[in-house]
């Protein structure tokens, strides 16, 4: 009896010693040394990267053409799933086993800036080597710098926000998209474009907050206090008061006007989705991000004119001076495995060539980070045939004014998203409200989520 | 007479599997548009494009591309520890309760219960984390340990042992049979049929499982089969036909495995089943 | 004392008449891996998901600071809590009843075993078989605006974004999945009952639906009921397609208990918030458990 019983035990202890044994040797990491190294002995660079599908196979060449370009690193790409699953998982890793560099979205800057341990700053490698920036657009070293200046991250796809315009129907409408700098004009504009064309909801917009925060950003309002966050922590939202209050009363109202005469397309659905009522004519002014040209190039296949314009101020009367970045970019972990960081870095300093830029933004239709892209030919034919505005954004990025270029640095555990969805839900839904209530319950909802994680912070 | 009989018969026989076929059309039609282009499938192609067009590019993408043999290996062998594990644990624990008394049966068993409630999100990243600190991560231990046990499996294997006729186990007993050589030699092999069901069970939910292999691993050569192939989905502008060829070929394993185990699969469910 | 009873006696076993023996330590040795299992990996990390609830969290899920009920209230104060309670509630009705309803019809349809009824049998469970991430790939792909079932109804709908619709289309899915395995379980329940009650029912001149009604349901019953709460049970634990089918969610309409958990968590950073929203949802899922618990206790009464 006794005997069955410890041979139970050794049975299930062998069985858990082969499972553990299972362990893949790939990559040989020497357990304990502080860099790692790859089987035939080079730097390993661990790079987690959230792309996948055809994308993912541009990234994977470009690693595979750095890797094949010298001899010291050697660059493994790691999928992990999305933004959403790779920050998880990110950061409920223990910091000695983090990867080396990653690929996050712009919305994870300001946890950068906050929480000083988790990024190790760019900055510290381009000052190290005297690494030149200049030829990184003006408004995207803005975005990814904290307060002091420093980047933090490396931007990698640049994406504006502003509108997709079907020029077709705007001609038969008798509407120049460039003329609508204020958001409020596209009232006006989406009445002439209906009756014109009976178009049936001209006017259509992603379901992202960054449809709201960038309009206002892009007159150079802030959305949060000390500085939108850069000067310290911050601690109120600035719905509250003028200028951002009268720029969103505006705003909201537009979208009431808008929705009286059930010329919106529904606030919901996916990237496809959008790209396919926009293709078929069903909207004429598509707010969304500069880096879906690539797909709504294929998608339209010829059936109507489109181009695309930065974002207008959110305000009737704001004048646009800057027009803040999105999308995402590369930041080095803070893993203290010097030698594997620097081969991180190394390996970034080669995604900023002209030819590696020029891939990964025709790839996607994210514009290039750098100002010497557009001299690489394949990136020139791009912009002929394809993304035909792309100079029209590169040169308002480049007009864009550094000081302004930033958005509201959001901070980690403050649902910003939900109180701004909830204002433009329910405008939608009942276009009568008072609009001044539903800036009030904004600003309290938005409030309430700041004070909770200053609350944590205390 | 008869014949109207069989006519009535055939015909409803046919008209269930006609319902069938539209309740898995989805899987059906996933598998047909598979074979397109992904450009093609934008828009719906006809009948007759659909021939033209018809192709095996999106499967050779994903073999060119995807370590599919990998993630179904690493799958297997997760699913052999996992149900090894299942089926020796939760047969002892079911034995236990099934065949003694002894103080705290009742509390202990609404313990498993009350375990059996607890969502599996609320848990997953503190286990993350205890795995993590244990060093299993990218090890098919850490892949197969937070699915050892399951409160289904004692459940049913309870029921199955109780269901057991008492009296060959009486008089084994009495014969002097000690309690773990009539587990062994009697309880289990009656057992069978819930077992192979269970083993059924477990291998197509460990299969598809996806949240908890995307934690522990890091390395791609470690992946399951539904991690692997969610590289695939993903990017705002979905590739159609890679994503359905990515998928058909993910349910493959799985649904011919539930084919061919259905008899056993019901069998055991059968035994396992509440009587009244 | 006869050799059995001396050799049991040293073993430790309290030797009785009665069947089932009285030994000291072996059954507790049996459940001892189980219940190590259990403790590490569900009531530990339960527990502590508790006493996160009373605190306020970082972003990295470590407690700052303790505030007792702060959370709590919070919680409740907020109408969008309500709603999503509703919503829950709502979902977990129409995916079980649904559930239920298909896979009853599916069952009554294959109880009389006929030649090739096999075909259909595979066909009716076959969906417990997909896994929920290529599933998901085939009904984005089917359900999208432009998609074939958009084409047969004539309609122009985007299933999983559109706020009125983005439930009903998650509700779907689930059931088509669920089915499977309550299918089988139902006609594991029908398939008990023996043939000779029916027969000879139907000999009397009782009609198909007759017999049915009046012998296999009553007979089956406690197996039905047992269906009935299993199904209510997944639907509220029911997260996959939510997280799959929606991304982001679309506004307060899909916002479920479950989902809510993974988006406070993961999505927000807001893990005490979680922990908060997860007690609850034990608290849903014991008071159900407890039912069917008590609705069992007099089935089998009835009997």
């Amino acid at each position: 009896m006794k005997k069955f019983l410890a041979i139970l035990c050794m049975l299930a202890m062998v069985l858990t010693l082969v499972a553990c044994g299972e362990k893949q040797p790939e990559g040989g990491e020497s357990a304990g040394a502080d860099t790692r190294y790859t089987a035939d002995g080079k730097i390993a660079v661990d790079f987690w990267s959230t792309w996948s599908g055809s994308t993912g196979e541009k990234v994977q060449k470009m690693a595979d053409d750095f890797n094949a370009s010298q001899d010291k690193y050697f660059v493994t790409v790691n999928y992990n799933g999305g933004y959403g699953d790779t920050w998880t998982k990110f950061l409920a890793m223990p910091k000695t086993d983090w990867p080396d560099i990653v690929y996050i979205n712009a919305e994870k800057m300001p946890d950068f800036m906050y929480e000083p341990g988790l990024a190790k700053p760019m900055q510290d490698f381009i000052d190290a080597e005297g690494y030149d920036t200049s030829n990184i657009q003006d408004s995207l070293i803005g975005q990814y710098s904290d307060g002091n200046g420093d980047l933090l991250m490396m931007p990698m796809g640049n994406t504006m926000v502003g509108f997709f315009y079907n020029k077709t129907l705007c001609d038969k409408a008798g509407v120049d998209p460039a003329e609508l700098k204020h958001f409020p004009d596209f009232v006006e504009a989406c009445r002439k474009v209906n009756k014109a064309t009976g178009c049936p909801t001209p006017l259509a917009m992603g379901r992202n907050p960054i449809y709201y925060t960038f309009l206002y950003t892009a007159e150079g309002i802030k959305g949060l206090n000390n500085e939108n966050g850069r000067g310290a922590f911050p601690t109120q939202s600035m719905v509250g008061s003028d200028p951002l209050k009268k720029a969103t009363t505006e705003y909201l109202t537009a979208i009431a006007e808008l929705s009286k005469d059930g010329l919106m397309a529904p606030f919901s659905g996916s990237t496809q989705d959008f790209i396919d009522l926009f293709c078929s004519g069903n909207t004429c002014f598509m707010f969304f991000t500069c880096s879906s040209a690539t797909a709504i190039y294929n998608t339209m296949n010829g059936a109507y004119e489109f181009g695309f314009l930065p974002a207008p101020s959110a305000s009737a009367d704001g004048k646009v001076i800057s027009t803040p970045a999105g999308g995402g970019g590369l930041f080095i972990a803070d893993n203290n495995r010097t030698e594997n960081q620097q081969g991180a870095w190394e390996f970034t300093k080669f995604l900023m060539e002209d030819a590696q830029t020029s891939l990964f933004a025709r790839q996607t239709g994210y514009l290039p980070v750098t100002k010497s892209t557009v001299n690489d030919p394949e990136y020139k034919t791009y912009m002929a045939e394809v993304f035909t505005t792309a100079q029209l954004c590169m040169d308002a990025q480049g007009a864009s004014d550094p000081a302004n270029s930033f958005t509201p640095a959001w901070p980690a555990g403050m649902d910003y998203a939900t109180p701004i969805y909830t204002a433009i839900d329910t405008v939608m839904a009942d276009p009568s409200v008072s609009i001044d209530t539903v800036v009030a319950t904004l600003q309290q909802s938005l409030q309430d989520a700041l004070d909770l994680v200053n609350m944590a912070k205390s | 007479m008869r014949s109207r009989k069989q006519y009535t018969q055939n015909l409803a026989l046919f008209l269930k599997v006609a319902t069938g076929m539209t309740f898995i059309f989805p899987i059906l039609v996933g598998v047909v548009f598979s074979f397109m282009p992904s450009r093609v499938l934008y828009s719906l192609p006809t009948w007759s494009e659909y021939w033209e067009q018809v192709s095996f590019e999106n499967y050779k993408w994903v073999f060119n591309n995807i370590p599919v043999f990998r993630y179904i290996f690493n799958t297997f062998v997760v699913c052999a520890i996992v149900i090894v594990c299942q089926i020796l644990f939760s047969s002892l624990a079911a034995y236990a309760f099934a065949n003694f008394e002894f103080k705290g049966k009742v509390f202990l068993f609404t313990l498993i219960q009350v375990a059996m409630m607890i969502p599996g999100e609320v848990t997953i990243i503190t286990n993350y984390m205890q795995v993590y600190s244990w060093g299993l991560i990218d090890t098919y231990l850490g892949l197969s340990i937070t699915s050892m046990i399951a409160g289904t499996s004692i459940f049913m294997m309870r029921q199955t042992f109780l269901s057991q006729v008492k009296d060959i186990k009486e008089a084994a007993v009495l014969d002097g049979c000690g309690e773990m050589r009539y587990f062994i030699k009697m309880a289990m092999p009656l057992a069978r049929p819930t077992i192979v069901s269970l083993i059924l069970m477990r291998f197509i939910g460990i299969y598809n499982a996806y949240f908890w292999p995307l934690l522990v691993t890091n390395k791609d050569t470690m992946r399951t089969i539904q991690v692997g192939m969610a590289r695939l989905v993903g990017t705002d502008m979905p590739e159609y036909g890679l994503i359905l060829a990515g998928a058909v070929l993910c349910i493959i394993p799985s649904v011919v495995v539930f084919i061919l185990g259905q008899d056993y699969l019901v069998k055991g469910m059968s035994d396992g089943a509440v009587k009244g | 004392m006869s050799n059995v009873k001396r050799r049991k006696k040293e073993q430790g076993v309290k030797v009785s008449a009665g069947l089932q023996t009285k030994q000291t330590w072996l059954p507790y040795a049996l459940l001892l891996p189980c219940f190590v299992f259990f403790i590490v990996f569900s009531f530990w990390p339960f527990i502590k998901s508790i006493y996160l609830s009373f605190t306020l969290t970082d972003m990295f899920g470590k407690a700052v600071k303790w505030v007792g009920t702060f959370n709590y209230l919070r919680v409740l104060k907020n109408p969008e809590f309500w709603n999503m309670m509703k919503v829950t509630f709502v979902f977990a009705l129409m995916v079980g009843a649904g559930t239920f309803l298909v896979s009853m019809i599916f069952a009554l349809l294959s109880v009389d075993q006929v030649k090739g009824g096999k075909i259909y049998q595979v066909m009716f469970s076959l969906p417990m078989a997909i896994a929920s991430v290529p599933a998901s790939s085939v009904f984005i792909f089917l359900l999208s605006r432009d998609g074939i079932i958009n084409r047969f109804l004539g309609v122009s709908i985007d299933w999983f974004g559109d706020a009125k619709m983005a439930i009903f289309a998650i509700a779907f899915v689930t059931i088509w999945s669920h089915v499977g395995s309550s299918y089988l379980y139902l006609l594991v329940g029908f398939r008990n009952v023996p043939m000779d009650l029916r027969e000879s029912a139907r000999l009397d001149g009782a009609g198909w639906w007759a017999s049915v009604k009046n012998i296999l349901i009553p007979i089956a019953s406690p197996q039905i009921f047992f269906v009935i709460f299993l199904n209510i049970l997944n639907s509220f634990k029911a997260f996959s397609y939510f997280k799959l089918l929606t991304g982001s969610g679309v506004g307060g309409s899909t916002d479920v208990l479950i989902y809510q958990i993974y988006k406070q968590a993961f999505g927000l950073s807001r893990f005490e918030t979680a922990c908060v929203y997860s007690v609850f949802l034990f608290i849903v899922i014991f008071i159900f458990t407890r039912l069917q618990f008590a609705f069992e206790k007099r089935m089998v009464h009835y009997q």
